[in-house]
């Protein structure tokens, strides 16, 4: 018996969250026993078994599904860029130039609470094409957020801050390179995290309503075709797709942070 | 002449649904070149919003400040400010924090800045921490890159609000003896802001105490001990009898009996 | 009613994560009954964890702590607060949400020690003694000043009617002028009310203005280094902070403190690099 060999095995189990394994484990074999007996609900609900049959031997060869995968994320893409391109320069705007933010900010502010979703019939009925107005929808969403968490951060930017800046015989110019972008660019990492959420919450029910391709639609021709595994399947991928979106979105805000370690 | 006189400067306040807040009530007094002065004055008397004026950041309502002369309107690099809190900016190195200022105005090629900052840097022995970020250092450490910061560009007046406030007693006492070591060398004339009376005693050259609601300079009392100020300097009759002179002029009798200060 | 506290051959190690801390090493005191020991020293020296095994949040690693005799801590004994040894804090620790009288009543009202109205009588004394607080007793605490906090949270631990009164920095965050009012308050409460007193600072000043016995330790692992019998008299005036016995004091416990000051520093700056 060597002890050395128990120890490390104890150590590896306390870092391992096995309750967390066996509560995953436990969840699947309840949703198993659920599907089989066709409890109430359950009734066109494939069981796990079921759905990975049907993904591996269908959607994991089939040029079409990741498509779809490429279709989201490009209108996802799009919409986020954007919405950071422009949404970024209007928070620093509205937050340093007075005139300019007692112009625009009522408008801002009037068209912030309407949720992206509601812009949907509006977007279809003003863009030539589907693919704009889905973009669109993906761009609404995360633009807002940003345009206010930056708004708000120069706002609470620290006068000392800028106090010294002046103090030390720094431009105007120097000042709102090195004090003020700095400043905000926490609160840019908050509303990117935000936003891109938003996107992909938005970018399925778009994809519903108003095209022929993406996960959403997916999902929703599933739903149609009454195929339980399309529709699980569809969910699992959007789940994947945006958990991934975030990975990306984490590693831009640690680069761009390198003081907060 | 003198380095720094202020003449009748009077500050109030708007309030909402309140009569207005006088804080400065007529404030005047005079800095000799090279001289260490303290200001002393209970919590919220007006000693930061004093110094604001001084560094330009705050204009009093009525009132003239002039150094060498030449009348204080706005901030500048000859009268620099280091606040109660750090104001180091959080996403700049030590090194690029310290440097700022005669990059900023210009006075100095990058070269020479970076010499001169590493220079600086040595002697405070924080040349290790040089690529650091704030955050990572100790309070002591920071105030002691925010000296650097100030120092590098040679100002003609050094305000300090209570800059080691916050800080444990001890590494208090280490500080002061650090910053008297710089003095010494630098001479440069300094507004130094406390609440702490032995603080005032182990630094100061004069001391100013601010008091009454609205504020003014209510007694000005001369620390006439030797630098360096030791153990044994600090147990002198002479030392005895300043502290005497300086307790009675801080806390008139009712202060001493348990009333709220 | 105030208690005798012995401290023998105190050590203290944590191990956080297998890497062990030695924060205390056999420290050995006595406090008499009715003494006001101010316990100095360096930050990280142990002085709150020694506070902490007093007031029964933690539990030694060797040696004993005797109150009255009894015993009250040792390795292996569960470690037991009570409302004979009560801890005023740094930082403000009233309720927000309770009013002042609320807050001070609130210990002996859990105990079930006084009825509401004892409790109430008891407090408003307190409060009325405390430099006229009871005024304030419908106010929360938000609405106090911080020195009004404080005597209100030294209130709070008397209305337990401690055997032994532990304060752990008190008044650090206070600004110079507010906690020489406050020292004056203390003063004035440990003379009315006879408790043994416990009082950790890093200020070798206000150790000596208030104390009997001061007791400076080093930097960690924390030990005894020095103890100064205070023989000022009471009742200690401001006077006093200019007197010549005053100077000698401060003289004579200065190196030690200075010492070990500089020692904690710069292990701090080598910690840090």
């Amino acid at each position: 018996m060597n002890p050395g060999k128990g120890a490390g095995a104890r150590r590896l189990l306390r870092r391992l969250n096995w309750r967390g394994a066996i509560s995953i484990v436990a969840f699947i074999l309840l949703w198993t026993l659920l599907a089989r007996l066709k409890a109430p609900g359950f009734a066109e609900i494939p069981d796990p078994a079921e759905v990975g049959r049907a993904f591996w031997s269908k959607y994991l060869p089939s040029a079409a599904y990741w498509r779809s995968w490429v279709v989201s994320f490009e209108r996802v893409g799009y919409g986020f860029i954007l919405s950071q391109l422009f949404g970024i320069p209007l928070g620093l705007l509205l937050g340093t130039r007075r005139v300019f933010h007692e112009i625009v900010f009522p408008v801002v502010e009037l068209l912030r609470p309407i949720p992206p979703l509601a812009w949907v019939p509006l977007s279809i009925l003003f863009w030539p094409t589907a693919e704009l107005s889905i973009v669109f929808i993906t761009f609404i969403g995360p633009f807002f957020i940003i345009v206010i968490n930056v708004h708000d951060a120069v706002h609470g930017i620290r006068k000392e801050h800028l106090w010294l800046a002046r103090s030390l015989g720094a431009s105007p110019a120097l000042i709102f390179r090195r004090v003020i972008l700095p400043s905000v660019v926490p609160a840019i990492a908050v509303g990117m995290t935000l936003g891109i959420a938003v996107a992909w919450n938005v970018v399925i029910a778009a994809e519903m309503i108003a095209s022929d391709a993406g996960l959403g639609r997916l999902t929703w021709e599933g739903y149609v075709s009454h195929t339980g595994t399309t529709v699980i399947i569809g969910m699992i991928s959007i789940g994947l797709a945006g958990y991934l979106s975030t990975l990306i979105v984490t590693y831009a805000e640690k680069r761009m942070m390198p003081w907060q370690r | 002449m003198a380095a720094v006189t202020v003449a009748g400067l009077r500050k109030r306040y708007p309030r909402p649904s309140a009569p207005p807040l006088h804080v400065l009530d007529g404030v005047s007094f005079e800095l000799e070149p090279g001289a260490l002065t303290v200001l002393m004055g209970p919590s919220g008397c007006g000693k930061t919003t004093l110094a604001c004026m001084l560094a330009g950041y705050v204009a009093p309502d009525s009132g003239t400040l002039s150094i060498y002369g030449r009348p204080i309107t706005a901030a500048g690099p000859d009268r620099i400010m280091v606040f109660q809190e750090t104001a180091l900016w959080h996403w700049m190195t030590v090194l690029d924090n310290v440097m700022f200022g005669p990059r900023a105005s210009g006075s100095m090629t990058q070269a020479q800045a970076r010499e001169r900052a590493l220079g600086l840097l040595e002697k405070f022995g924080l040349l290790d921490f040089k690529d650091r970020y704030p955050g990572q250092l100790s309070g002591g450490m920071r105030r002691r890159v925010e000296l650097a910061q100030a120092m590098i560009n040679n100002p003609e007046l050094m305000i300090l609000d209570e800059p080691f406030r916050g800080l444990d007693v001890m590494t208090r006492g280490l500080m002061q003896e650090y910053y008297l070591k710089l003095f010494a060398e630098s001479r440069m004339t300094t507004l130094f802001i406390t609440s702490e009376l032995e603080e005032a005693l182990v630094v100061g050259e004069r001391v100013l105490i601010m008091d009454g609601t609205p504020a003014r300079i209510a007694h000005s009392v001369v620390v006439d001990l030797p630098y360096p100020r030791t153990p044994q300097v600090l147990a002198s009759e002479r030392y005895l009898d300043v502290k005497r002179r300086l307790m009675a002029a801080l806390y008139l009798p009712e202060h001493l009996t348990g009333e709220e200060a | 009613m105030s208690s005798t506290l012995s401290i023998r051959g105190v050590s203290k190690t944590y191990d956080p994560e297998g890497a062990s801390v030695e924060a205390l090493r056999e420290c050995s005191f006595e406090v008499r009954a009715e003494e006001f020991v101010a316990i100095v020293g360096p930050s990280g020296c142990g002085k709150s964890t020694l506070l902490n095994a007093i007031a029964g949040f933690d539990t030694v690693s060797a040696g004993q702590i005797y109150l009255d005799g009894r015993l009250l801590a040792q390795p292996g004994v569960a470690p037991q607060p009570g409302p004979d040894r009560v801890v005023v804090f740094q930082h403000g620790a009233l309720f927000p949400w309770k009013t002042v009288l609320e807050n001070v009543t609130y210990g002996p009202l859990r105990q079930k020690a006084l009825s509401r109205e004892a409790a109430q009588a008891k407090a408003l004394e307190l409060l009325r003694a405390s430099g006229g607080l009871d005024s304030a007793a419908a106010s929360y605490p938000a609405q106090l000043s911080s020195g009004m906090q404080r005597r209100v949270e030294i209130v709070r631990a008397l209305m337990n009617d401690p055997r032994l009164l532990l304060l752990d920095e008190p008044f650090r965050a206070m600004d110079g002028f507010s906690k020489a009012t406050m020292h004056q308050h203390l003063l004035d409460m440990h003379r009315r009310y006879r408790k043994t007193i416990v009082f950790i600072t890093h200020d070798l000043d206000e150790a000596i203005y208030l104390a009997d016995t001061v007791v400076v330790m080093t930097t960690r692992p924390g030990t005894v280094k020095q103890i100064i019998r205070v023989g000022l008299e009471r009742p200690r005036v401001p006077q006093m902070l200019y007197s010549r016995d005053y100077a000698e004091l401060k003289r004579s416990a200065a190196q030690s403190v200075h010492e070990e000051a500089r020692r904690a520093f710069e292990r701090g700056e080598r910690e840090q690099a």
